[in-house]
C-alpha cells in the first residue's frame, strides 16, 4: 500500500489475518474495520489474502488405505502385549491381569489380529523381512509333538526320499498342485526388502497371524538354531523334489494319532529306527474307503453349501450350452418352466456333472480353486492356510458329501433353493392340466405349500430324468398319472397315482443315492425310452472335445486307494 | 479419550476412526509424501496410546493429538534433511513439469505462460505454494485452515506463544498471497482443453 511504511505493511498484514481469523478482539476488529471502509487498497489487499486462502481447498489428499484402522488397531494390540509382557516383573499381580486384560481387549478390537510392529511402521523389522522365505515355511520345518517342536533334518529327508518314502506322493501332490508357478512369479528368495514388505503388508489378516507366530517362534530360537533352519531352507529350495518329500511327511506325522507320532519323533533314537517305524506305519495304514487318500477333510458350515451352489449356478451360466447339449432329452422340458427354473435346473445338472468328473479324478483342480472362492471368508482363511494338495482333497471331500445331501429334497428345498411368491406365480402359469387339478384340489390355506411342492416335484421329476433308474425317482417324464382324485372322485382308469417320495415322504428320500449315479459297471440299466436317452460324455466328448476340455480338461489320474 | 485412558480398546478404535483422515491429510502436506504420511501417523496413534495415562481430562484431544503429530514430523523431517538420496529431481510427471517452484517463480515475476491452467495444475500449484513456506509456517497454516484451530491451540500444539502464531500465520498467509497472486486470474480449464 503506498501510503504504508515498509515495516508497518508486515503489521498490517498481521491484523488483515487475525481480523479474517476472527482472532482480534472488538477494539481491533472496528479499527480495521473502519480502515478497510476508508482503503480501497487496503480492502483489495484483504480479497487478495482471503482468494490465496481460498485456494487451499484445492489441496487433496489420497484416500486411506483401506485397512488403515485395523492395521492401526492391531499394531496397538501388540504394543500392548509388548508392555504386558515388560511390565510383567515389575507389577504385582492384579496389575498384571489388567494388563494381560487391556492386551486382549486391544487384539478383539483388532479382530483378533496380533501383528509385529514391524510389519507396519515406517523402519521394518529386518529380521522379519529378511528371513521372510523361512518364515513361510517354517510351519512345515516343525514337527509338533504335543508342545515340542522338531526340526527337520536335511540328511533324514535325504535318507526318506532314498528308501522311496513319500517320494510317490511328493509327486502326486505336485502333479494336483492348481497353480503351476506363473514364470513371471517372482519367488520370495529373490524379492526386494521393499516388495516382501509389500506383499506382507497386501496378505489377509490370517496370514499375517501366522507370519507374526512363525517370527515369534523363529525369534526365540538360539542362533545356532536359526542358521541351522535357514541352512534346511535353502537345501529344499535348491531340491524341489526333497521339498515335496518333507511336505508329505510332515502332513503324514500331523494325521497320525499322538502315541504313533511320538513313537517316530522320540522313542526312535536312531535315523534307522525311525525310518523302521514308518515303514511299518505306513504298511498298517489305508485311508478309509470311499473317501479320497488324504488328510481328514474340513467341515462346510452352512455358508459353504450355499456358496457351492452358487459356484454351481455360476459355472453352469458359462457351460449352459454345453450342459443342455448333453441333455437333450430335457428340451421339451424346458417349455414348461420358469427362467429361474430353467437356471436352477441347469445348475443341478452342472453340479452333477461335475461330481462325476470328480469322482472320476477327472475333475481340474482349477474348478476347485474357483470353488474356494465361492466358500465363506472363514472356510477360505482356513484353506488358505493348506497346501495346494490338502485343499483338493478336501474340496473333492466336501463335493462328494454335498452329492449325498442334494438328493434330498427337504435339503433342496428349505436350503438351496428359495422359491418366493413371484417365482411362484410365474410357474403357476406352466402347470399341466393334471398339476392345477392338484392344485384346485388343495384347501385354500395349503395353495401355497401345494404350490411349492409342484415346484420341487417339477425340478426333481425333470432331473430325475435325465438318467432313469429303477426306482421311483427315476420314472420317465411323459409317463400320465399326476392325477388327483378329488373328493367323492374316482380314480382315472389306466393311471397310477404319482408318488413323488420326496414330496409324500422326504424321509424316503434321505439316504438314497442319487439318481444320476451311473450303474455299475458291466451292468446297464435298461432305457425306456432310447429317444429321450441322455448322451454320456464318451459320446459328447468327440463332439465337443475341446470345448468341454477348456473348463474340465482331465489331469493325470489320481492314486486312489 | 478419558475412556482410552481407562484401556477401553473400542474408544480408541473409535477415535481412530475420527481422526485418521485428518491427521494423514496434516502430516501429508507437512511431509510432502501420503505414504510416509500413514506410516506417521500410525505413529502418531501409536504414542497415543502409550501416553494415554499422561493425558489430562481439561486437555483438548486435538491438540493433544497434533502435538504429538508435530513432533513426529519435525522428527521425520529431521532424518530426512540428513540423510543424502534427497530428491533433488522434481516430480517430473507433474503438470508443472521437472522444478514446479521455478515455475511458481516465474508465475510471480509475471513471466507464466498465458494459458489456463487445469485443476491438477491448479492443485500442484497450491501444494507448492504450501511446501514452500518453512515447516513452522506450514503447520500453524495447516492447522488453521484444516483444523480450525484457534491461534491458543496452535500455540499450544506447536509450543509457541499466540502472538508468535499470530506473526507466524501473518507472515505465511502474506508468502502464500505473494506465490498465489499470479493464478488468481487464470482459473481453472477443463482437462480436455487448452496446450502449450
Amino acid at each position: 500500500m503506498p501510503n504504508e511504511p515498509a515495516g508497518n505493511e508486515g503489521l498490517i498484514d498481521e491484523q488483515l489475518v487475525a481480523y479474517l481469523d476472527g482472532e482480534l478482539d472488538a477494539e481491533g476488529s472496528r479499527r480495521i474495520e473502519e480502515r478497510l471502509s476508508r482503503e480501497p487498497a487496503l480492502r483489495a489487499r484483504l480479497q487478495r489474502l482471503e482468494r490465496a486462502w481460498g485456494m487451499l481447498d484445492r489441496l487433496e489428499t489420497p484416500p486411506l488405505a483401506t485397512q488403515f484402522a485395523q492395521s492401526t488397531m492391531e499394531m496397538v494390540a501388540v504394543a500392548a502385549r509388548e508392555d504386558a509382557e515388560k511390565s510383567q516383573g515389575a507389577i504385582p499381580r492384579l496389575g498384571r491381569r489388567r494388563w494381560a486384560a487391556v492386551a486382549a481387549s486391544f487384539a478383539a478390537a483388532a479382530l483378533a489380529g496380533v501383528l509385529t510392529v514391524g510389519l507396519l511402521l515406517p523402519d521394518p523389522n529386518k529380521e522379519l523381512l529378511r528371513d521372510l522365505p523361512v518364515l513361510m515355511n517354517l510351519e512345515d520345518y516343525c514337527y509338533k509333538d504335543g508342545t515340542d517342536c522338531y526340526w527337520a533334518d536335511h540328511e533324514f529327508l535325504k535318507r526318506l526320499q532314498e528308501q522311496g518314502l513319500f517320494v510317490k506322493d511328493a509327486g502326486q501332490a505336485a502333479a494336483d498342485s492348481p497353480d503351476p508357478p506363473d514364470e513371471e512369479d517372482e519367488p520370495i528368495d529373490r524379492m526386494t526388502r521393499a516388495r516382501r514388505k509389500k506383499l506382507v503388508q497386501g496378505m489377509p489378516l490370517e496370514e499375517k497371524i501366522r507370519l507374526a507366530n512363525a517370527l515369534t517362534q523363529f525369534q526365540a530360537l538360539p542362533a545356532e538354531e536359526k542358521e541351522q533352519v535357514r541352512k534346511l531352507h535353502e537345501q529344499l529350495e535348491a531340491d524341489p523334489g526333497l521339498r515335496g518329500v518333507s511336505q508329505c511327511y510332515h502332513r503324514w506325522l500331523a494325521a497320525l494319532p499322538a502315541h504313533e507320532r511320538t513313537g517316530v519323533l522320540k522313542t526312535a533314537e536312531t535315523s534307522e529306527q525311525r525310518i523302521g517305524k514308518i515303514e511299518e506305519l505306513l504298511a498298517g495304514k489305508a485311508p478309509p474307503s470311499g473317501e479320497f487318500a488324504g488328510p481328514k477333510p474340513m467341515v462346510p458350515n452352512f455358508e459353504d453349501w450355499i456358496g457351492m451352489m452358487h459356484w454351481a449356478r455360476v459355472y453352469a451360466s458359462r457351460n449352459k450350452e454345453h450342459i443342455l447339449q448333453m441333455h437333450p432329452e430335457l428340451q421339451h422340458h424346458f417349455a414348461g418352466m420358469t427362467e429361474t427354473m430353467k437356471e436352477r435346473v441347469v445348475a443341478f445338472l452342472t453340479f452333477l456333472h461335475l461330481q462325476k468328473l470328480n469322482q472320476d479324478g477327472k475333475l481340474n483342480p482349477k474348478v476347485l480353486d474357483e470353488l474356494r472362492g465361492h466358500l465363506s471368508k472363514k472356510t477360505q482363511a482356513q484353506l488358505a492356510s493348506k497346501s495346494a494338495p490338502e485343499r483338493i482333497l478336501i474340496l473333492r471331500n466336501w463335493l462328494l458329501a454335498a452329492r449325498k445331501r442334494i438328493a434330498g429334497r427337504q435339503f433342496l428345498e428349505s436350503v438351496l433353493v428359495q422359491v418366493d411368491d413371484r417365482e411362484l406365480a410365474l410357474f403357476e402359469r406352466k402347470l399341466t392340466p393334471q398339476e392345477r387339478d392338484q392344485l384346485r384340489y388343495a384347501p385354500p390355506e395349503k395353495k401355497t405349500e401345494k404350490l411349492r411342492g409342484l415346484y420341487f416335484a417339477r425340478m426333481i421329476k425333470v432331473i430325475g430324468s435325465v438318467a432313469p433308474r429303477s426306482g421311483s425317482m427315476g420314472r420317465p417324464p411323459d409317463e400320465a398319472p399326476v392325477v388327483r382324485p378329488g373328493p367323492g372322485g374316482k380314480r382315472p382308469f389306466g393311471h397310477r397315482p404319482y408318488r413323488d417320495p420326496g414330496f409324500h415322504n422326504p424321509q424316503k428320500l434321505r439316504g438314497q443315492p442319487f439318481p444320476l449315479d451311473h450303474p455299475p459297471e458291466g451292468k446297464r440299466v435298461p432305457q425306456p425310452f432310447e429317444q429321450g436317452r441322455p448322451k454320456t460324455d464318451e459320446e459328447v466328448r468327440p463332439e465337443f472335445g475341446r470345448e468341454l476340455h477348456r473348463d474340465f480338461p482331465p489331469p493325470r489320474e489320481p492314486k486312489r486307494p | 479419550m478419558l475412556k482410552v485412558r481407562d484401556d477401553d480398546a473400542a474408544a480408541f478404535e473409535e477415535l481412530v476412526l475420527r481422526y485418521q483422515e485428518r491427521l494423514v491429510m496434516v502430516l501429508g502436506h507437512l511431509i510432502g509424501n501420503h505414504d510416509q504420511a500413514e506410516d506417521l501417523a500410525q505413529d502418531v496413534f501409536l504414542r497415543v496410546y502409550r501416553a494415554r495415562k499422561r493425558y489430562e481430562p481439561g486437555a483438548k484431544f486435538s491438540t493433544w493429538l497434533f502435538t504429538i503429530a508435530h513432533n513426529v514430523a519435525a522428527n521425520a523431517l529431521r532424518k530426512r534433511s540428513r540423510r543424502p538420496e534427497v530428491n533433488l529431481v522434481g516430480r517430473e510427471s507433474g503438470p508443472l513439469g521437472a522444478n514446479p517452484l521455478s515455475a511458481l517463480l516465474q508465475a510471480s515475476s509475471g513471466q507464466m505462460p498465458a494459458r489456463q491452467l487445469d485443476k491438477a495444475e491448479m492443485r500442484d500449484v497450491v501444494r507448492m505454494a504450501v511446501g514452500a513456506l518453512n515447516e513452522r509456517q506450514r503447520m500453524a497454516v495447516l492447522l488453521s485452515k484444516f483444523e480450525g484451530m484457534s491461534y491458543a491451540d496452535i500455540a499450544e500444539t506447536m509450543k509457541l506463544t499466540p502472538q508468535a502464531i499470530k506473526s507466524l500465520l501473518s507472515r505465511a498467509r502474506g508468502n502464500l498471497r505473494e506465490v498465489l497472486e499470479p493464478y488468481f486470474q487464470y482459473g481453472e480449464r477443463p482437462a480436455e482443453g487448452g496446450s502449450l
